[in-house]
């Protein structure tokens, strides 16, 4: 070894930065993308590729705790996960599922793509991803605000907890009627219910032997009584045609629910029909009742987690984008990526003030919908306002709108309007600054990017940070498509 | 020394050692502090760590020695009154735990052994992923400041009543149990949490790392089964820290989230369920045992040969011990809850896969024995610390059968046996293990050599103050000393006295040593490429070495063929005899393209 090749080695360092200096002193090709300590492109490739796998399967094995977790509750307590698991939408998780799969597409279509060096359409195709993404977060928002607003949220600001506190009420909004003074004429079926289970966990009494019974009588026998009438003769009708079952899901009572079966339930016909009757939460022992706040932890957990998930998703994705476009679209992509946040953030500013889920509707929607179910209780029952949870919940999704229903017979109750302050105001002040200024500079760097001419990064010879992150972004869509058929559609 | 080594063979037939201009290698080769803070240089990486630690180690000491103090009698040390002094102490333990866990044993010797000595053992320029490696270092760094501040507001609060803003402290003992860490908690389990939520980061980046380095970067001639036993038992050991730890990332977060939100997952007053936080916790924290001992186990192996100058004995029972202790390591966490309520045939199942890690434990213990004998041992400071780990690691080992035995174990757990049986196996062998290899590889980190007499009067200063310590413990326990209490009945005084007498010695040992390496690093002799004559690569490149590993690219043959190396009495170094270099490795000017 002479001192000579010592020389030139060490002073190979940091070729990454000026680009020129060589280890080793050879002559060969050495790709601007290749960092020192690699030999060839196909290692350096394979390395991110093996050490991407292996992050993967770290987060693999951490979702693995939580399902982990999911398996020993529902185990241990699969009443409750029949139970609560009727909070849930299924549309609205349906259209997730849809928005992440067709997102999985474009972004296994945008790694092609960047294969092929199609440069203008790998750009497009990870936007159409973003967005993906974008619609993703849209729907996980309104779910967790119909959450709140229905007071199934976390901890204390869901029902089942046994430190339950109303929210609105404790802003000074009694949204949720006083317990003692609910009289039969306050029409929205959900909130009474919803208040006496609450104070029935509280309490640790049976709701029956509180003051005002007919008010929130969990054990009702009115709707469902009437139901179930009703669903004999429908039963009675189905036999004629074939096997028939009825949706859990659905929840009670409704006709609307008692479908005829399209795919038999093999081998369970008799015994599942029998258990697949719609529960109701005095139904269950009172330990188990005590752990549907679980149920809830659970789900915020999984799809908090797994919300986190896509959001890092959307930050790789931008930071590929970033890179892919050349130097005349970054111009614009940079603030096209702000302005798509504010005018997310004007979206949640608006959701959290009320405007987007019946309060900014007005009265007029509240009374409406008001209407409609007083008739619809009314027909099943001379005590409109006696009604389970699960009675109420079904109600709801009978309604056909889930959100608007939900929240505007909640904010009915007490006149309340949507309105601006704190949190919402700030989140749509900063939201809509942002949207300005996004969109501002997207039109300046139009203009400016025009003379800027140059390829982006990304091509047949190195992709590797666009393929890391589709991989990525699949695993996130993986998770989902195991988090929604465990949490929503539970049979 | 001259004495015992082989003769000088033919002048002209050794190869030059390997050198380097002076004042050019890794340390020199940039200047400032932003070129240290900013390296991707996994050494550099490796040394940053290494200062880390320590700190870590000298913090997570001192509480050890607080605790033993107010343990020298049954009264009150610290305050006078006995509310605040037990208080004080549960803050105390649990501080000595989790930093002596989560920010010494486990980081000690993969981030900075493995960080300086991987890549070139596997002759590569770097790891696989150096920013990662630079991002684990501070994930490490905020995540230990974050924990400690958090830790030092509870002791200041409990010992001295000073309040730090956020400073809550923490007083559940490093396992987080609940119902104390939720329903019984101070505040300070949150930000704790998410202490160790990062440092676990800082775990699985270098996991990955490593996995992908031993993979995808070896050179030459190096086939898996020519990889030295380091490179084998950190594999095994990033295969732990990327499978478990995010387990425990996800129990740390279902524990903030139920502290924060009550949601219910771990407490039963909100429906949740105590005993699956043991189990989540210990499906972690039992294959933690492995991070922490598997490396240690690695470093030993390389010890044991190159100082015995003798090939290691049964290398694939060695390699694939250590993927059998891995592996079985995530089947035997129930053996931590025998006394949980578990039934009895989950608690057979759980003793029984615990009785079989010892084969594969003991498999490595015989090869080493096997080793050294009739071997040419040379009683350096290495060698020393890797003798002590065998005894030391042997006593660790058999109390675990005990412990792993239904029947015991109910007698035993949660008294001091378990102390006793688990700091044999953690400071006993890991802590010895890690000082070898800073023996051993320190004339490679700094370029110059230790004073051999004064470590090994260090080492066996520690050594005698560790049994003195911990001997004692097994026997208190078994009469039924109790864990994580800071008094205790008359009768167990003398065993306390006995056992911090023996903290005092191991502190004085550890002193020894810090400041035998300190003096190394700065007075010692300039140290040869290769000081011990070990023959994995590491010990082919100068003392220390060039800012990419290798001036030309190694090729790797078997590690452990050490005959072709020779003491040169007038050079003070080993010199490898080319003539018999046929099956050992070495650098050829075989100018692998890059």
């Amino acid at each position: 070894m002479s001192d000579v090749s010592v020389n030139t080695m060490t002073a190979g360092h940091g070729h990454d930065a000026s680009g020129d200096a060589h280890p080793l002193g050879t002559e060969h090709d050495h790709p601007k993308h290749l960092a020192h300590h690699f030999d060839t492109p196909e290692q350096q490739f394979t390395s991110a590729k093996f050490g991407m796998w292996i992050f993967l399967a770290t987060e693999l094995l951490m979702f693995g705790g939580l399902f982990c977790a999911y398996a020993v509750y529902r185990h241990n307590h699969p009443d409750v996960f029949l139970y609560a698991h009727h909070f849930l939408d299924k549309i609205m998780g349906g259209i997730n599922t849809v928005v992440l799969i067709a997102s999985s597409l474009t972004m296994a279509w945008a790694v092609r793509a960047s294969q092929l060096g199609q440069q203008k359409l790998l750009l497009a195709l990870l936007g159409v991803t973003l967005m993906g993404g974008y619609g993703f977060m849209t729907i996980k928002a309104l779910e967790y605000h119909h959450k709140y607003e229905v007071n199934l949220w976390v901890g204390p600001y869901n029902m089942y907890n046994k430190d339950f506190k109303d929210p609105v009420a404790a802003a000074g909004n009694p949204a949720i009627p006083n317990l003692k003074t609910t009289a039969a004429t306050d029409a929205s079926p959900m909130t009474p219910a919803v208040a006496g289970a609450g104070e029935a966990l509280q309490s640790g009494t049976p709701s029956n032997s509180n003051p005002g019974a007919e008010t929130h009588d969990l054990n009702s026998t009115g709707i469902s009584q009437a139901t179930a009438n009703h669903t004999d003769d429908i039963k009675a009708a189905l036999t004629r045609i074939g096997p028939e079952w009825i949706d859990p899901n659905a929840g009670s009572g409704d006709e609307a629910q008692i479908k005829p079966a399209f795919v038999q339930p093999l081998g369970l016909a008799p015994k599942v029909i029998a258990a697949r009757q719609p529960m109701k939460l005095t139904d269950m022992p009172k330990i188990e009742q005590g752990m549907v706040n679980t149920f809830f932890g659970i789900y915020f957990t999984m799809t908090g987690l797994h919300g986190v998930h896509v959001v890092v998703g959307m930050g790789l994705i931008f930071w590929v984008m970033v890179r892919a476009a050349t130097p005349g679209q970054r111009k614009w992509v940079w603030p096209a990526g702000l302005a798509s946040i504010g005018v997310y953030l004007v979206f949640c500013g608006l959701l959290t003030a009320g405007y987007l889920t019946g309060g900014g509707y007005g009265d007029a929607h509240a009374a409406d919908y008001t209407a409609q179910t007083t008739q619809r209780a009314s027909g099943t029952n001379p005590d409109a306002s006696s009604t389970d949870l699960h009675a109420s919940s079904t109600d709801l999704r009978a309604s056909g709108d889930v959100h608007l229903s939900a929240t505007s017979a909640h904010h009915a109750g007490a006149g309340h309007t949507a309105s601006m302050s704190g949190l919402a105001l700030l989140t749509f002040g900063a939201g809509g600054v942002v949207t300005v200024a996004g969109v501002v500079w997207m039109l300046i760097g139009f203009i400016q990017g025009r003379s800027l001419t140059g390829p982006g990064e990304f091509g047949p010879e190195y992709f590797t940070p666009v393929d890391l992150v589709g991989l990525y972004w699949h695993l996130v869509d993986l998770i989902w498509i195991f988090l929604f058929p465990l949490l929503y559609l539970i049979h | 020394m001259s004495a015992i080594n082989p003769p000088l063979g033919v002048p002209g037939a050794f190869k030059k050692p390997a050198t380097l201009p002076p004042g050019d290698n890794y340390l020199t080769h940039q200047r400032g502090i932003l070129s240290w803070l900013l390296s991707l240089d996994h050494k550099r990486i490796g040394l940053m760590y290494l200062i880390g630690v320590l700190g870590a180690l000298f913090i997570g000491g001192t509480f050890a020695m607080m605790l033993r103090t107010e343990l020298f009698t049954p009264e009150p040390t610290f305050t006078a009154n006995k509310t605040d002094a037990w208080n004080f102490y549960n803050h105390m333990f649990t501080l000595h735990g989790a930093v002596m866990v989560f920010m010494f044993i486990i980081p000690s010797i993969p981030a900075v052994i493995g960080n300086f000595v991987l890549p070139i053992m596997l002759g590569a320029k770097d790891v696989a992923f150096p920013r990662l490696n630079l991002l684990s270092l501070y994930c490490w760094i905020f995540g230990a400041a974050f924990f400690l501040y958090v830790m030092f507001g509870g002791v200041l609060k409990a010992g001295f009543g000073i309040a730090l803003p956020g400073g809550f402290g923490l007083d559940t003992g490093w396992t987080f149990y609940t119902p104390y860490s939720n329903a019984k908690s101070t505040d300070g389990t949150i930000a704790a949490l998410m202490g160790i939520f990062i440092l676990g980061f800082s775990s699985i980046l270098t996991g990955v790392n490593f996995i992908a380095t031993t993979h995808m970067l070896r050179p030459k001639g190096m086939t898996w089964f020519r990889m030295p036993l380091l490179v084998w038992a950190l594999y095994a050991t990033a295969i732990i820290q990327i499978l478990a730890t995010p387990v425990l990332a996800i129990t740390g977060l279902l524990l903030i989230a139920e502290t924060a939100l009550k949601i219910g997952i771990f407490d039963p007053a909100y429906g949740g369920d105590p005993i699956l936080f043991q189990h989540f916790f210990w499906f972690y924290s039992h294959p933690a045992v492995y991070i922490m001992i598997l490396p240690g186990m690695g470093v030993i192996s390389e010890i044991i040969s190159t100082h015995s100058r003798k090939h290691i004995f049964g290398y694939n029972f060695i390699a694939f011990s250590s993927i059998a202790i891995a592996l079985l390591g995530f089947l035997v966490w129930g053996h931590h809850m025998f006394a949980s309520g578990q039934s009895a045939l989950t608690n057979s199942i759980f003793s029984l896969f615990t009785m079989a890690v010892a084969i594969p434990s003991a498999i490595k213990v015989f090869n080493w024995v096997s080793t050294m004998y009739k071997a040419d041992i040379r009683f350096t400071p290495p060698m020393v610390c890797a003798m002590s780990f065998i005894v030391l690691f042997t006593i660790g080992g058999l109390t675990g059968l005990f412990l792993g035995a239904l029947s015991t174990d109910i007698h035993l757990t949660g008294t001091y046996f378990i102390v006793a049986h688990f700091h044999y196996v953690m400071v006993g062998s890991t802590l010895f293990a890690f000082i070898g290899a800073l023996y051993h590889w320190w004339p490679k980190m700094f370029g110059r050599m230790c004073n051999a007499t004064w470590g090994n009067i260090g080492a066996i200063t520690l050594l005698i103050g560790f049994n003195l310590t911990f001997f004692v413990q097994f026997i208190a326990g078994t009469h039924g000393m109790p864990r994580r209490y800071a008094t205790y009945e008359p009768e167990f005084q003398i065993y306390h006295q006995i056992s911090t007498i023996g903290a005092y010695v191991m502190g004085l040992g550890l002193f020894t040593i810090a400041f035998n390496l300190l003096h190394g690093m700065l007075k010692g002799r300039k140290a040869p490429a290769n000081p011990w004559g070990g023959n994995t690569l590491e010990w082919h490149t100068p003392s220390p070495p060039p800012h990419d590993n290798f001036a030309v690219a190694p090729v790797a043959g078997d590690p452990y063929e050490l005959s072709a190396w020779k003491w040169d009495e007038s050079t003070q170094q080993w010199l490898m005899d080319e003539t018999q270099s046929k099956t050992v490795s070495g650098t050829e000017p075989t100018q692998k393209h890059h």
